[in-house]
């Protein structure tokens, strides 16, 4: 994975919870408060928006922090470029 | 909201006190390989297996107590029995079409007014996810709708493939046959299981869980949450009676679906 790919899924996640997320791939959803199951939600909007593809089902039960996101996002579109 | 994990332990801890260590065996669980690896699964291994139907919030929360909170479409939904299965039979069409939702705002007891969904489709009145603050009314709905549709993709997908065990748990009383009748919808799109939960009485105490059919088990509770008061958790016991219907329900054979889904799967997959 990319370190822009990383940063980039990050600020998404800090954009929907609206405080700041470390580029930190070790981040759990259970680390923060606001990172609830609707939180979520909003949080694969803002991917699918972003990298322009629609996430499965499969991919969606495996959200659980920045790790899986970047995975799934890695695995479906590639690395990006800064 | 989601909890820290130190949070969680405090109010496991609080709430449920000693009943999770010894509610497998308390409900006959079978020693050996099977009850050691139940007794090993901790509450939130157990009560991430499950996923309410309905018809009230009372689930959620307590999943969210034990520190699971996964997507779930009626989850935060108060959703008619009677409307179930046929909104099942039906692939959910409709259920995140704008048209047939009306938020509206309504004062919670919290003291915090909050988006509550009028549902033309699934007959409910359900939570929005949106906060008051930060969208107005007509950009919630266009949320909301969106919102619906990927918990409509992944439910289609999670009962087609049986991947959750369902629980229905009612205050008001059921007849038999209206839980059969979404038990049987369920397995029309998949190998699914169910629970249904309900208030203890003389038929089946306090803790007592019970199959009825293989893949639909009948479970009684000493206290479910009133409908004005839906996330108050009334009792301690929803450990032990979870434990004892994930061992019912994972001990049987999957039922499978009726023979034209399987048939409609097997030509879908090149099976």
């Amino acid at each position: 994975m990319t370190a822009a790919l990383i940063v980039e899924v990050a600020r998404i996640v800090s954009t929907v919870l609206r405080e700041p997320v470390a580029a930190d791939p070790a981040l759990l959803a259970t680390d923060f408060a606001r990172w609830d199951s609707h939180a979520t939600v909003e949080i694969i909007f803002a991917i699918e928006d972003r990298f322009g593809f629609e996430m499965s089902p499969e991919q969606m039960e495996r959200v659980a922090g920045l790790a899986s996101l970047i995975d799934i996002v890695g695995a479906t579109i590639g690395e990006i470029v800064p | 909201m989601k909890f820290s994990r130190r949070h969680i332990v405090a109010r496991l801890a609080r709430v449920w006190g000693t009943l999770r260590d010894g509610a497998a065996t308390e409900h006959g669980v079978a020693p050996g390989p099977a009850g050691d690896m139940l007794a090993a699964l901790s509450d939130g291994d157990v009560f991430d297996q499950f996923e309410s139907l309905g018809d009230g919030c009372e689930f959620a929360a307590v999943q969210q107590l034990a520190g699971v909170d996964r997507l779930g479409l009626f989850k935060w939904a108060g959703v008619d029995l009677a409307a179930l299965p046929g909104l099942i039979d039906d692939d959910l069409a409709g259920v995140d079409d704008p048209a047939r939702i009306v938020l509206r705002l309504e004062n919670r007891p919290s003291g915090r007014p909050e988006y509550m969904i009028d549902h033309y489709r699934m007959g409910c009145t359900m939570h929005a996810a949106p906060s008051v603050a930060d969208l107005d009314i007509a950009e919630a709905t266009a949320r909301e709708a969106r919102r619906l549709t990927i918990m409509k993709r992944k439910f289609q997908a999670d009962v087609r493939a049986g991947r959750r065990i369902y629980l229905y748990a009612s205050l008001a009383p059921r007849p038999i046959g209206q839980i059969e009748a979404l038990f049987d919808a369920l397995c029309r799109r998949g190998p699914n299981r169910l629970l249904f939960v309900r208030q203890a009485d003389a038929t089946l105490a306090a803790g007592e869980v019970r199959l009825r059919r293989p893949g639909l088990a009948e479970g009684a509770i000493d206290a479910l949450a009133s409908y004005d008061a839906g996330t108050t958790i009334r009792t301690a016991m929803w450990p032990q009676l979870m434990r004892a219907a994930h061992a019912l329900l994972t001990r049987e054979p999957m039922p499978g679906p009726a023979p034209e889904t399987a048939l409609e799967t097997a030509l879908e997959t090149g099976a």
